[in-house]
């Protein structure tokens, strides 16, 4: 009797799912993961399968990596990325340290990530199935259920298992290896230009480490930047429904930024100098407009401020996270 | 015999500990615009008379504690406050009675290395090109101007690496008896930073005052009266 209740408990315990430790860059804030939902080695893996899997989307050939590859940074070179049926009305943004944001999408309308993957499954524009096909046809395959069981213990698969996953694995995609990061660990220096912009950048010359600072280079907060006096978007709006936030959205990491154009909610930038040009002198002015935005009004960069910008924002490129991510598929 | 006087001297000890009376203390922020509470979906009209609104405002309290019978009792080292998500800093502290609060507005350069490394705090650095630390305050919003709207931006922190922080001690009006949970609500009249005895008008408060330690002094000398229980 105690040798079959030593067997059971071992096999428990050889099945239980591997915790995963986080290689948290330095100076970065310790992670906050959902005590329900706790990185796995194999809830990760789980994820990642998931993410570039086709099986998700109603016609079997689009997957979260059509939108968000890896070799663009798990962005979308293309101003709307295309779905099952049309095109989304927003640009697909890169993810990396999606760890630390409290919030999800262009217009915060996700909490969690966990919150965040249950959308484009059934978005029309995007993977256009329904949840009980996509956990029909997972549950079927000869592949899924053991995974499953390896990360939840369970072969019963739901959309809750699906989007912990996804979570777990998108979790792991964090960025902090670029020269900036150098710089501040004293391993490297920047060039005069460089140091140039760096320092625009973080007085109120530049302004920009208002909105883009910390070593995540984002504050993670909603704006109105300045795009258009009537906002053909309501952003943020939509999802408080207070007029104060018409027309704003989330200010995005700087983080690889040179490698992740186009630019803004609606993709209309396709470079960095047609963005600090907008900030130079095309803001325009509207209810919402940020304070910040508005305190540059008529304060025109030079062209030399704006090449030393951009040299300082081409050191926030890590090539090493694109290069881990291409080859981990 | 000896074993014995060991356990009840160690039973004695902790049966003292425990009955040791604890009370709960809740540490409350509100921000006023003179005497009215700031209404974040609204207009205020400050003492320079400028017709403002609010989009944004934070800010950072540290060095937090209480003045009872038995002498200073810590409540928090830090506190960031927004009021958008309003946070209360609650504190488990000797149950009793207290007069007096003592806090400090922002943070001490001596105390930079011990912020919590969250979110919330790390967004309030203050780049080392204007002095290095954290802001105390960002205060954000627009105002009318001759029939236009501008924007003021009251960013208060260790300009050029000058400590402005503001160590405050409050006597109470009343004694606080604290015996099970209370609250302690520290008001703060924004309208005071620009009043007394700099007069601050948006319309001239220049563009960008982070590197400007004239005017974080004259904020500083002015918010000596922003503070009351």
């Amino acid at each position: 009797m105690v040798f079959v209740s030593l067997g059971v408990m071992s096999c428990d315990k050889n099945n239980a799912p591997t915790p995963h430790n986080f290689s948290i860059p330095n100076d970065f804030p310790p992670i906050l993961q959902p005590t329900d939902n706790l990185a796995t080695e194999e809830g990760i893996s789980l994820g990642n399968k998931l993410f570039f899997d086709p099986i998700l989307s109603k016609n079997g050939q689009i997957s979260c990596a059509s939108c968000h590859a890896p070799e663009d940074y798990f962005s979308d070179k293309k101003r709307f990325s295309t779905g099952f049926s049309g095109i989304t009305h927003r640009q697909s943004m890169p993810l990396f340290n999606l760890a630390w944001s409290p919030s999800f999408f262009w217009d915060g309308h996700a909490n969690s990530l966990e919150h965040q993957a249950l959308f484009p499954v059934e978005g029309q524009n995007e993977l256009g199935e329904s949840w009980d096909a996509v956990i029909a046809k997972l549950q079927q395959n000869d592949t899924y259920p053991n995974l499953f069981l390896k990360a939840f213990q369970s072969r019963s698969i739901d959309k809750e298992k699906v989007t912990k996953a996804l979570a777990q694995y998108q979790r792991t995609l964090i960025s902090g290896n670029a020269k900036f990061d150098s710089v501040q660990a004293r391993l490297a220096q920047f060039t005069r230009k460089e140091l140039g912009g760096y320092n625009i950048f973080n007085t109120e010359r530049g302004d920009c480490f208002h909105c883009h600072g910390t070593v995540l280079f984002t504050d993670f907060r909603f704006r109105n930047n300045g795009l258009d006096a009537i906002p053909a978007d309501s952003g943020y709006y939509l999802v408080t429904k207070q007029p104060n936030d018409i027309g704003k959205f989330r200010s995005p990491s700087l983080r690889n930024i040179a490698f992740t154009a186009p630019y803004m909610h609606d993709g209309r930038f396709s470079t960095l100098s047609q963005v600090l040009d907008h900030y130079s002198d095309g803001v325009e002015r509207s209810l919402t407009l940020d304070p910040i935005i508005l305190k540059r009004i008529n304060k025109q960069f030079t062209e030399a401020e704006k090449d030393s910008l951009i040299a300082f924002l081409n050191t926030l490129s890590d090539p090493s996270f694109r290069t881990k991510h291409l080859q981990n598929p | 015999m000896k074993n014995v006087l060991v356990i009840l001297f160690v039973a004695i000890f902790f049966w003292s500990c425990d009955t040791v009376p604890k009370a709960t203390v809740q540490f409350k922020v509100q921000l006023l615009a003179g005497t009215t509470p700031l209404n974040l979906n609204g207009t205020h009209t400050n003492p320079a008379g400028n017709v403002y609104s609010t989009q944004h405002i934070e800010m950072i309290l540290s060095q937090i504690e209480l003045e009872g019978t038995s002498g200073w009792t810590k409540i928090g080292d830090f506190m960031y406050y927004n009021p958008e998500n309003p946070s209360t800093l609650s504190a488990e502290i000797p149950a009793g009675h207290y007069t007096a609060l003592r806090f400090r507005f922002g943070v001490c350069p001596c105390q930079n290395a011990n912020v919590p490394n969250t979110l919330d705090c790390r967004n309030m650095e203050w780049p080392q090109q204007l002095g290095g630390g954290f802001h105390y305050m960002k205060w954000e919003g627009t105002f009318q101007n001759n029939g236009s709207t501008d924007a003021f931006a009251v960013h208060l922190g260790p300009t050029n690496g000058t400590d402005f922080s503001i160590q405050k001690t409050l006597i109470s009006h009343k004694d606080y008896v604290m015996d099970s949970t209370t609250d302690l609500t520290l008001k703060i009249d924004l309208h005071q930073f620009l009043q007394s005895p700099n007069a601050i008008d948006f319309k001239t408060l220049p563009a960008g005052i982070m590197d400007n330690s004239a005017i974080q002094t004259q904020i500083q000398q002015n918010a000596q009266d922003a503070f009351s229980l």
